[in-house]
């Protein structure tokens, strides 16, 4: 297994008439520095534009690796199962969800069997707490920029 | 299809649904789809969307209704021949209706009604709720006694006017 950095991305968003949405994506050597890809996306962008009658809403710098030598998943492993943790009290709740979720930490027991995560396992908690107090000094934060809460509830669903 | 946050009504109002729990995977799996920003028309109606779609996953998981049937059977209040019944293996008829409530609580002011008469008249003490110690049968014998001992009254009579008199001068 080896994660192997690939080209960084620089992504356009444009919306038309209609709000349907699309995207135009240009790739840029794995050894730019992120200032220096963020500085060329900001000139592209504008040459991008004179070329379209559609409006572009976002830019994105995508940072990429990927892993080169997967081992096989697992036979009961399906990305449509999420565990989706939910951040934050009332107004400011935040979701995380997490493809596959490991059946063996959701609760055996009482009505939500099957269902609800067991919030008491220690991976339950590392995970939680990782996102809720911050890991390696940052603290993740929800789209909007607020900080995310402690987890409060946390269960499977089916996408 | 791009949604529009709709305006919320001056009054809010709700609807409860009961969702089956071995749906609510899925049920939770729909609300999720409306996080990504693309489901909404403007950024201002993806922050709404978004925090409200979260906020009902996290509402699937809250088992409101069963609290609801849990606060209503506490009020209630389960009849004394099935408290040894598990709360799971209880019946509607197990718990006291509302009549038998309004009905208990009747009683229970008529006989608060009665014992501060009882005890205010009569003297009965009742612990910690009616404990006065001046009742007006008492105080009435006390007058009549002493309305017999004429001369007693006249003497208490002339000590306190004396009294009085002096404390003029």
């Amino acid at each position: 297994m080896a994660l192997v950095q690939r080209t960084h991305i620089i992504r356009l968003r444009f919306v038309d008439n209609d709000g349907a949405q699309s995207t135009c994506e240009i790739n840029l050597a794995v050894g730019t520095a992120y200032a220096t890809a963020l500085a060329f996306a900001a000139a592209w962008r504008p040459l991008v534009e004179q070329l379209s009658d559609a409006v572009c809403i976002a830019s994105d710098l995508l940072i990429r690796w990927t892993e080169t030598n997967a081992p096989a998943s697992g036979s009961a492993s399906d990305v449509q199962r999420n565990g989706v943790f939910i951040f934050g009290a009332a107004l400011e709740m935040a979701a995380l969800h997490v493809p596959s979720l490991d059946l063996r930490v959701l609760e055996s027991t009482g009505p939500y069997a099957g269902i609800r995560i067991d919030q008491t396992r220690p991976s339950v908690q590392a995970f939680a707490a990782a996102l809720a107090n911050g890991l390696n000094g940052v603290q993740p934060c929800d789209p909007f920029a607020v900080d995310l809460g402690p987890l409060t509830r946390a269960y499977r669903e089916q996408v | 299809m791009s949604l529009i946050y709709p305006e919320p009504q001056a009054a809010p109002q709700y609807t409860l649904l009961c969702v089956p729990l071995e749906l609510a995977p899925i049920v939770g799996g729909l609300f999720a789809s409306l996080e990504p920003r693309t489901a909404w028309k403007t950024d201002q109606d993806w922050q709404k969307g978004y925090r409200a779609f979260v906020s009902l996953q996290d509402e699937l998981m809250a088992g409101c209704l069963d609290k609801l049937i849990a606060e209503l059977r506490a009020a209630r209040g389960v009849r004394p021949e099935y408290t040894a019944t598990p709360e799971a293996d209880r019946t509607i008829g197990m718990y006291y209706s509302l009549g038998d409530l309004v009905t208990s609580s009747q009683n229970a002011l008529l006989t608060s009604i009665f014992h501060v008469l009882d005890n205010g008249i009569n003297g009965t003490f009742y612990a910690n709720e009616f404990e006065s110690n001046t009742a007006i049968r008492n105080q009435l014998a006390d007058l009549i006694a002493i309305g017999n001992d004429q001369k007693t009254i006249q003497t208490n009579m002339f000590t306190d006017l004396e009294s009085i008199d002096g404390k003029l001068t």
